[in-house]
Order: C-alpha cells, then sequence, then structure tokens
C-alpha cells in the first residue's frame, strides 16, 4: 500500500518508531513514495524561513590549522575527524588534540566504527557553587566518551572503571575537553590537584541511553 | 581545505562506519535553520544539543541518509524535528509543564525570522494564507507551535484521521506551490 499521510507526517518527525520504518521500507521499493517522501521533507525544511530566529548555533569550529594537510597518517585525520565533532559541540580548535595525555587519546578507527552513532549525553552535575557547567557524550558500548567543560582549563578528570578511582589525566583547552577511551561509569572533574572527592562537576553514565535519544 | 584533511583513506578504513565529514560545512548552512527548527519545539538549550545529537548520528552512521531522498538538509530536518518531539514527550512525561499559550505560539510577524531573503519569506506567507483555514490552522499547530497530530486532535477535539488529513492536506498544497515557484525561477 502507497503511503498516505504518513508521507507528510514523517518529514514532520511525527510518527513512532514503527510507522517510521514501515514509511522507510515502502520509500525503499516505491520510487513513486520515495519523491513524495523526499518532496514531504523539502517542503518541511522550506517551511522554516518562517520560523523565529533562534540565532547562530554554538560552537562553530575555527580555522583549522594548517599543519593538519598532508602531513597526519591516515590514524590521525581520523582523530581529527572526531575533534571537529567536539568542535562542533563546544567550539574547541582543533590544534587542542595533540595536548591530550595519558588515558585521553586519540579516537581511533576501530572504536569509530564501534560506536556506530550509539551515543548519548549527559550533564556534568555542579557539586560547588561556582563550578562550570559540562557535559559528557559518551558511546552506548563504552568504547569511548567526550567529557567537555564550558570553561577553560586546566581541570583534573577522574574515571570510575568497575570498583575504584582512577587519575585520567590534566583537561585543558578553553573551553576543556578531553576524550576518554574505553568503558566509563562515572566521571568527575577537580580543580587541579584537587582530590576526586572535592570534584566540581560529577556524572554518572547510565547502561541504558535516555529517553529521546536514540 | 578541512574536508580534504580529514576524509580518510579508503585503503586504510575501507568502507567503514566514517563518513566525508562534510560536518562543518553543513554545521554552517543548514544549522540556524535547523537550531530554530528545534527551537520551536524545545526551549533553545535543549534545541542546541537536539540539533549536535541529529548532527551526530548522521556523522556516526552516515548511510542513514540517502541523498535520492532530498537534500541532507531536509533530512536533517526531518531527524531534528523527530528527536525534538521525542525529547518533548520524555519531558512532558517526566513532569507537567507549563505549557506555551496558542497565543504565544503563534508567529508574530514582528519576530525576527531565521530566513533573510524577502522575497522567500513574501512567497511562503502567500502559500500559508491561501490555505484553507483549518488546514492553516493545522498545519501551523503543528509546524510553528510543535505540536503531534495527536495533541493537535486532542486539542481541537477532532478525530486523528481528521488532524492527520488536514496536515497532509496543507503540506502537498504548499509542496505544490513552492515548485511553482522554482519553475517561475527558473524560466
Ligand atoms: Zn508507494
Amino acid at each position: 500500500m502507497h503511503l498516505d499521510e504518513r508521507a507528510e507526517l514523517y518529514a514532520l518527525g511525527d510518527l513512532d518508531e514503527r510507522e517510521r520504518r514501515d514509511v522507510e521500507r515502502h520509500a525503499a521499493s516505491c520510487p513513486a513514495c520515495a519523491q513524495r517522501l523526499a518532496e514531504s521533507c523539502e517542503t518541511a525544511y522550506a517551511l522554516s524561513a518562517l520560523l523565529p530566529d533562534a540565532g547562530e548555533p554554538p560552537g562553530l569550529p575555527g580555522q583549522a590549522p594548517a599543519r593538519v594537510r598532508g602531513t597526519w597518517s591516515a590514524l590521525a585525520a581520523v582523530a581529527i575527524a572526531a575533534a571537529v565533532v567536539l568542535a562542533i559541540v563546544t567550539g574547541i580548535l582543533l590544534q587542542r588534540l595533540d595536548a591530550q595525555r595519558s588515558e585521553i587519546a586519540a579516537l581511533r578507527a576501530p572504536q569509530i566504527a564501534l560506536a556506530q552513532g550509539h551515543f548519548a549525553h549527559v550533564p556534568l552535575r555542579a557539586q560547588a557553587v561556582a563550578a562550570p557547567r559540562g557535559k559528557v557524550i559518551y558511546a552506548l558500548d563504552r568504547s569511548w566518551c567526550y567529557v567537555l567543560i564550558d570553561a577553560a582549563g586546566p581541570y583534573q578528570l577522574w574515571v570510575r572503571r568497575g570498583g575504584g578511582w582512577r587519575d585520567a589525566g590534566t583537561v585543558r583547552g578553553n573551553p576543556a575537553y578531553a576524550l576518554v577511551r574505553g568503558a566509563v561509569e562515572e566521571v568527575a572533574v577537580s580543580a587541579p590537584g584537587a582530590p576526586q572527592s572535592s570534584a566540581l562537576l560529577r556524572a554518572s553514565l547510565p547502561a541504558v541511553a535516555p529517553s529521546g535519544v536514540r | 581545505m578541512l574536508e580534504s584533511a580529514i576524509r580518510p583513506s579508503r585503503s586504510e578504513e575501507g568502507e567503514s562506519a566514517l563518513h566525508e565529514p562534510r560536518l562543518e560545512q553543513i554545521y554552517r548552512e543548514h544549522g540556524r535553520r535547523l537550531l530554530a527548527i528545534a527551537a520551536a519545539i524545545v526551549p533553545r538549550d535543549e534545541a542546541v544539543d537536539v540539533l549536535h545529537d541529529a548532527l551526530l548520528t548522521w556523522w556516526s552512521r552516515p548511510r542513514l541518509y540517502d541523498p535520492t531522498r532530498g537534500s541532507i538538509g531536509a533530512w536533517l530536518a526531518m531527524v531534528v524535528r523527530r528527536k525534538a518531539l521525542d525529547r518533548r514527550r520524555a519531558a512532558q512525561r517526566r513532569v507537567v509543564r507549563e505549557r506555551r499559550s496558542l497565543e504565544e505560539r503563534v508567529i508574530d510577524p514582528e519576530d525576527e525570522l531565521v530566513a533573510r531573503d524577502p522575497v522567500e519569506i513574501a512567497h511562503l506567507r502567500r502559500s500559508m494564507d491561501a490555505l484553507p483555514a483549518e488546514q492553516r490552522q493545522a498545519l501551523q499547530r503543528a509546524y510553528f507551535g510543535g505540536e503531534t497530530h495527536v495533541e493537535i486532535a486532542v486539542a481541537l477535539g477532532l478525530p486523528l484521521g481528521t488532524v492527520k488529513k488536514r496536515i497532509a492536506l496543507a503540506m502537498r498544497r504548499l509542496r505544490r506551490d513552492l515548485m511553482e515557484g522554482d519553475d517561475r525561477a527558473s524560466r
């Protein structure tokens, strides 16, 4: 059966998961409906012209460092691709990537492949009045997490894996951010040299995605 | 220059999950529109999260987007609306939020619009105004008020099927209008 009103509701993001899959499955084998779906999406997008302006989205990355070109290996290129996402998320300049130390490491290709788009983000909760804002973006398969702090570093990063807390190194940059590989259950951020127990920010990374994230 | 610098070599990565990172370019071109779309549905700080979610979804699984189904901007707009509606539904389940009144949700002509092109704005406004009143109302609530067809049906005391039909008819009429406009422009 061809798509009825579902083509338009699909374009408006107003179908449940099952209906959406039905629509996509049908469009994959019916060129007429695929065309109609495309036109519905274009119409919905065109309508956005009449929406009130919500301003420039934050964190457009700055100029990339010129030395990136031609001198980096493919693997470094992957790390830079990850950094572009980071940059977009918090407005960080790309050259901060090489400032990462110890457990904070560049994301590698296999992990990106593993991540497969199953990620979620949780806010870092303030533990002190003067704490900065921040959030953690993490892969649900626990292969990586980004820690993003909306303030100039350095900060001390702590991660908990299984039983105990470990010093994961210093988070630098302005805003400060770090990429941590491997399974992390909890994240804490303290002032440099301060213990984990006096953290400014904390987040636990739930195993199940918060609702609305997929 | 950034694009070519960060594209992984095919030999090393094969057809991995990596995309060709046009992310920055897409963000520049469509970010403002997409943010406005999300902000019509959820508060602005959440709208930023929704936008990032949508971009990260594409970034990590680029094959979700099929170029034969329209432009990347239009596809992302659909993803943004879906994620924003999901998020708002989830928030409503947690707490009964104070909803903005319908009056407030109606677009004020004095508002600064996301579009800058007066011809584009005038054309769309004319198309909206030409819709039958009940279709315009349904589309306005759905698109500019960020309501689902279920919410609209409840609010207006109408059957679900009627609301769906009105939204769909309004969109189809706009689509015809827009395509005619494109024809005129290209002649
Ligand atoms: Zn069909």
